[in-house]
C-alpha cells in the first residue's frame, strides 16, 4: 500500500508540474523596466496592447537585466515560456532561437515589410537568423555618451569640456576642489566605459575588427598599447573610493555636483530631465564622448517564445505588430528618451540630446554594433572582470590589461 | 513470471509472514497496475507534457532505490535484471543519437524509452503489491525520498555538473563539446578566481577564529551568574536573526565613509579619523569579516553556553576543593569536556564561510573593484551570464576543495572513533 500511495503522490506533483497554461488572450509581458520614466513608456505598451483585444499581463522583474535575463532564460528553457519578453539580441538569444523556443515572425514581418520600414538595417538584422525574423526591435539606444555639469566646470573657472580629451586636461583643477572629475559605477559600467573610450581613442573601425573579426594581433598590438595608456590615463580620473554601486547613483553625483562628468547610455538622460535640468544649458551631452560621433545601435526587442496555445500564438503576432505602430513608438520613445524604430513618425517633443543623436543615426553613416551583438556573455563578463579590476587598483600596469584582454578576444567563440 | 518465481525471488517467505492480500485481490490489483500503464502508454502520459528526459531519471532512480532497498525482490539476479534492462534502453538512445538516427531511428529510440520507462515502474509497483509484505518496509518506505535526494541532488547534480565543467557551454547545457581540462586551465589564470580564493580563505580563517574565540568569552561571562541574564542572551543573540542582505545594507551604511562611522567621529571632533575599509580596496574584505562576526557570534555563544550548562556542578566542585584557579578549570577540564559541541559549532560556522556569498552582495557587491568577491559569486556569475562550463568548472573545484579538507575530519570523527569504541 505504501508504494502505492507513493506512487499516486508522484503522479499527482508530475500532474502539477505539467499544469499551468495560461488563459486564452492573456498576454504575460517580462521585462526589466521598472525604473520611472522605465515604467511610464512600458505602460503606453500596455495600453495598446490592451486596446488591441488581448489582455497585457504585467511581469516586470526588478534589478538589470542581468538579474532579469537568467530569470527570463531559464522560464523558457524550464518549459513555462511567457507571452512575450524583452531579451538582448546577441549569442544568449540565438542559442534559444536555435533550439527552437521562439515564434518565427517573418510572415508579419513581410507583410508589414519591416525591412522597408525600419532603421538602421543592422537592427533588423540582429533579429534574424537564417533568413528568419524572430524579435521585434522596438527603440534604439546608444551607450557613446558623456554627461558633464556646466556649472561643476565655470565654478572651478574653467570652460565646460567639449570631449574626454578636454576632461583629462581639467582634471587637476577639479581635484583641488574636492571634485572628483569623473563618476563611476561598478559592473557593467565599467566595460561601457572603457568600450567608449575604445571607440574614441582606436575609432570605430578598429573597435569592430578587436570585437566582432577577433583580431587579436591589433588588440595586442602598438596601436592599442596606445589606447590602453590612454584609457590608464583616463582611470586617474576616477576616484576608487567613490564608485558607486549603481549606474543613477554616478550620475546622480554629476547631478548633484559632486562630480564633473560622467560616461553613460542615452537612457542617463531621463536622470537629468527628472532633476529638471535643460540640456545644453545646465548639462551637455556629447555623443562619442566628444571625440568620434558613433553611436551603437543596440536597443530593446521583444521576443516571443513559441507557445502551444494557439490563442497565445495569435496574440504574440497581434501584440508583434502593434508594438511598431507609428503612434505607439512616438508614445513609448517620448517616455523611455530612446530613439524609435521608424523614421516617418513626429518627433518635434524630443530634447536637444535625442535631436544630436536622431542626427547621427539619419546623416551619418558612423553606426556600430551593440558589444552583446559581437561577443558572447562569456567573454563579456570576463572582459568586465578584468576591467574593473583595473580601474579599481591604480598600481595595474595597462601593458598587463592589453595583453590580457587580447587574450580573451582570442578565445572568444565565433557566433 | 508464476507466482511461484516471484515469491521465490522475492516478498518474504517463512511461517510469520502471510501475505496482506488474497491471491484475488493481488490479481486485481496487478491488472489495475498493468491497465493504468497501457493508458498511461496509450495518452503518452507524461512524455507529451514534459518530455523524455525527466520519467527516464525517475525510472533510473526507482530501479536504484528498489536494488539498494530490496523491495520488491531480494533476489541480487531480479533487481540486477532490472538495471541491466534500463542501461540497455539507454544505449539504445545513445546509439540513436551518437549516430545521428542511422543505427536506429529517433522514433524508434523514442518508442523504447516511453516502453523502458513505463514498463519498469509499472513492473516494480506490480511485484511490489504481489510481493508485499516485506521486512522493515514501513522503515524502507521512510528512506526512500532520502535516497532520491541522495541520488539526484547530491550525486546526480554533482556528476551532471562535473561532466558539463568539462564542455563549452556557454548559455545552453548543451553536451558535444568535450573540451577536456580548458575551463579549469582558464579558471586557474584568471585573476578574479585568485582574488576570490584568497578572500574565501581569509574570511574563513577570521570569521571562524574570532566567533569562536569571541563567542567562548561571551559564553563563559554569561555563565557567571549574572544578573539580568536573559537581556544580554537576547542582546548577543539578536544579530542572528537577522538575514545576512539585512547585515548587510545595515553595515554598508555604518562602514559608508560618507553617512556612516567615520562622518559621526568627524563630527564630534576628531578630523582626522579614517576609517573607509569598505571602499578601500585593500581592506574591503576585512568590512565583511565585521559585519559577519557581528551576525554570527551570538549563535557561537548559545551553543558554547548550552555546553558550558551542560557540565555538570561536580566537576566544578572537584575543582575547587583541588584549589584549581578557575581560568585553568575552564581551559584544561571545561573546554575537553566540551568536545562535542565546540565540533558542532566549528561545522556551522565553517560551513557558512565556504557558502558566503548574500552578505558579500549586499555589503560590497564584491567591490571596490573586484577586491571582495568571493567563489560563490564568481560561479554565480559566470552560470548566468552566458559561461555556464566556467561556472561550473568553478564550483567543481569548490566543491572539491570542500571534500578534501572534510573527508579525513569525517573519516577521524565518525569511522576511526567507531573503530576505536
Amino acid at each position: 500500500m505504501g508504494l502505492k500511495k507513493l506512487s499516486a503522490a508522484l503522479a499527482l506533483s508530475v500532474s502539477l508540474f505539467a499544469a499551468g497554461a495560461a488563459r486564452a488572450t492573456d498576454i504575460e509581458v517580462t521585462h526589466w523596466w521598472t525604473s520611472g520614466g522605465e515604467a511610464a513608456a512600458v505602460a503606453e505598451f500596455a495600453k495598446a496592447v490592451d486596446a488591441s483585444g488581448d489582455h497585457w499581463v504585467d511581469g516586470a522583474i526588478a534589478g538589470s537585466g542581468d538579474v532579469a535575463r537568467p530569470i527570463i532564460i531559464s522560464r523558457i528553457l524550464g518549459g513555462n515560456p511567457m507571452g512575450a519578453t524583452q531579451l538582448n539580441p546577441g549569442h544568449d538569444a540565438d542559442e534559444l532561437i536555435k533550439a527552437g523556443l521562439m515564434t518565427d515572425l517573418t510572415e508579419i514581418a513581410t507583410a508589414g515589410k519591416w525591412n522597408d520600414i525600419l532603421r538602421p538595417k543592422t537592427q533588423l538584422a540582429g533579429c534574424t537568423v537564417d533568413g528568419k525574423i524572430y524579435c521585434v526591435p522596438v527603440n534604439l539606444h546608444s551607450a557613446q555618451w558623456m554627461w558633464t555639469n556646466r556649472k561643476v566646470f565655470t565654478d572651478a573657472g574653467i570652460e565646460p569640456p567639449k570631449s574626454i580629451a578636454d576632461l583629462i586636461a581639467d582634471a587637476p583643477k577639479l581635484k583641488e576642489k574636492g571634485i572628483q572629475p569623473l563618476a563611476l559605477a561598478q559592473g557593467w559600467a565599467v566595460r561601457l566605459l572603457v568600450n567608449d573610450l575604445i571607440i574614441a581613442f582606436a575609432g570605430v573601425d578598429n573597435y569592430v575588427k578587436v570585437m566582432k573579426d577577433r583580431d587579436a594581433a591589433l588588440a595586442a598590438g602598438p596601436e592599442f598599447t596606445k589606447v590602453f595608456q590612454q584609457i590608464g590615463d583616463a582611470r586617474s580620473l576616477v576616484d576608487t573610493k567613490a564608485i558607486t554601486k549603481q549606474w543613477n547613483e554616478a550620475v546622480g553625483l554629476v547631478i548633484s555636483g559632486k562630480a564633473g562628468a560622467n560616461i553613460m547610455g542615452d537612457w542617463a538622460g531621463g536622470e537629468f530631465q527628472v532633476a529638471k535640468m535643460v540640456a545644453g544649458k545646465d548639462y551637455d551631452c556629447l555623443p562619442g564622448l566628444g571625440l568620434a560621433p558613433a553611436l551603437d545601435t543596440g536597443g530593446d526587442v521583444f521576443f516571443f517564445p513559441l507557445n502551444k496555445d494557439p490563442a497565445v500564438h495569435a496574440a504574440q503576432l497581434k501584440m508583434a505588430q502593434t508594438l511598431l505602430t507609428p503612434e505607439v513608438q512616438v508614445a513609448f520613445n517620448l517616455k523611455k528618451g530612446s530613439l524609435p524604430m521608424r523614421p516617418d513618425v513626429d518627433l518635434s517633443a524630443a530634447n536637444d540630446c535625442m535631436k544630436k543623436g536622431l542626427e547621427i543615426l539619419d546623416h551619418s553613416k558612423v553606426t556600430l554594433p551593440s558589444d552583446r551583438q559581437m561577443l558572447d556573455g562569456d567573454s563579456l563578463t570576463q572582459i568586465g572582470d578584468l576591467l574593473t579590476d583595473f580601474f579599481s587598483k591604480p598600481d595595474m600596469k595597462p601593458a598587463d590589461v592589453q595583453a590580457k584582454f587580447a587574450e580573451i578576444i582570442k578565445n572568444a567563440p565565433k557566433m | 513470471m508464476s507466482n511461484i518465481e516471484l515469491s521465490q525471488m522475492g516478498g518474504v517467505s517463512g511461517p510469520q509472514f502471510k501475505p496482506t492480500f488474497t491471491r484475488e485481490v493481488r490479481l486485481a490489483l496487478v491488472g489495475l497496475i498493468a491497465l493504468m500503464t497501457v493508458v498511461a502508454f496509450y495518452f503518452d502520459w507524461p512524455f507529451a507534457q514534459i518530455g523524455l528526459s525527466q520519467p527516464f531519471m525517475l525510472t533510473a532512480g526507482c530501479v536504484l532505490v528498489s536494488y539498494v532497498i530490496d523491495v520488491p525482490f531480494t533476489a541480487l539476479r531480479a533487481r540486477l535484471a532490472q538495471i541491466g534492462v534500463f542501461l540497455l534502453a539507454a544505449f539504445a538512445a545513445w546509439l540513436s543519437w551518437y549516430s545521428g538516427g542511422t543505427v536506429l531511428s529517433q522514433e524508434g529510440a523514442d518508442l523504447i524509452w516511453k516502453l523502458t520507462c513505463l514498463g519498469l515502474i509499472g513492473f516494480i509497483l506490480a511485484a511490489g503489491v504481489w510481493n508485499a509484505p516485506y521486512r522493515n518496509f514501513s522503515s524502507k518506505t521512510a528512506a526512500i525520498p532520502m535516497m532520491f535526494i541522495v541520488i539526484f541532488a547530491f550525486i546526480g547534480c554533482s556528476l551532471w555538473t562535473i561532466t558539463y565543467s568539462m564542455s563549452e557551454a556557454k548559455t545552453f547545457p548543451l553536451y558535444g563539446s568535450f573540451v577536456g581540462l580548458k575551463q579549469y586551465y582558464r579558471l586557474f589564470n584568471t585573476d578574479v578566481w585568485w582574488t576570490a580564493c584568497r578572500n574565501a580563505v581569509i574570511y574563513l580563517i577570521l570569521v571562524t577564529s574570532i566567533e569562536f574565540v569571541l563567542g567562548f568569552l561571551i559564553a563563559v561571562f554569561m555563565d557567571q551568574k549574572i544578573r539580568a541574564e536573559g537581556v544580554f542572551r537576547t542582546i548577543y543573540l539578536y544579530p542572528f536573526a537577522l538575514s545576512f542582505i539585512v547585515t548587510g545594507h545595515v553595515w554598508a551604511w555604518i562602514l559608508s565613509p560618507e553617512y556612516g562611522l567615520e562622518k559621526s567621529v568627524r563630527q564630534l571632533g576628531w578630523t582626522n579619523f579614517s576609517f573607509d575599509w569598505i571602499v578601500n580596496v585593500d581592506r574591503s574584505i576585512y568590512a565583511v569579516v565585521i559585519a559577519a562576526v557581528w551576525q554570527g557570534t551570538g549563535l557561537a555563544m548559545a551553543l558554547m553556553l548550552a555546553g558550558l550548562r551542560g557540565i555538570d556542578d561536580e566537576v566544578w566542585k572537584a575543582a575547587r576543593i583541588d584549589g584549581i584557579p578557575k581560568w585553568r578549570t575552564y581551559l584544561q577540564i571545561v573546554i575537553p569536556m566540551m568536545r562535542p559541541v565546540l565540533i558542532t559549532t566549528f561545522v556551522l560556522v565553517a560551513s557558512g564561510c565556504v557558502r558566503v556569498y548574500d552578505i558579500v552582495v549586499a555589503l560590497t557587491d564584491g567591490g571596490p573593484g573586484t577586491s571582495s568577491k568571493v567563489p560563490a559569486q564568481y560561479v554565480y556569475q559566470y552560470l548566468f551570464q552566458g559561461g555556464i562550463a566556467q561556472g561550473l568548472a568553478a564550483s567543481t573545484v569548490m566543491l572539491l576543495t570542500s571534500a578534501v579538507i572534510l573527508t579525513p575530519w569525517i573519516y577521524i570523527e565518525f569511522v576511526k572513533n567507531r573503530q576505536a569504541r
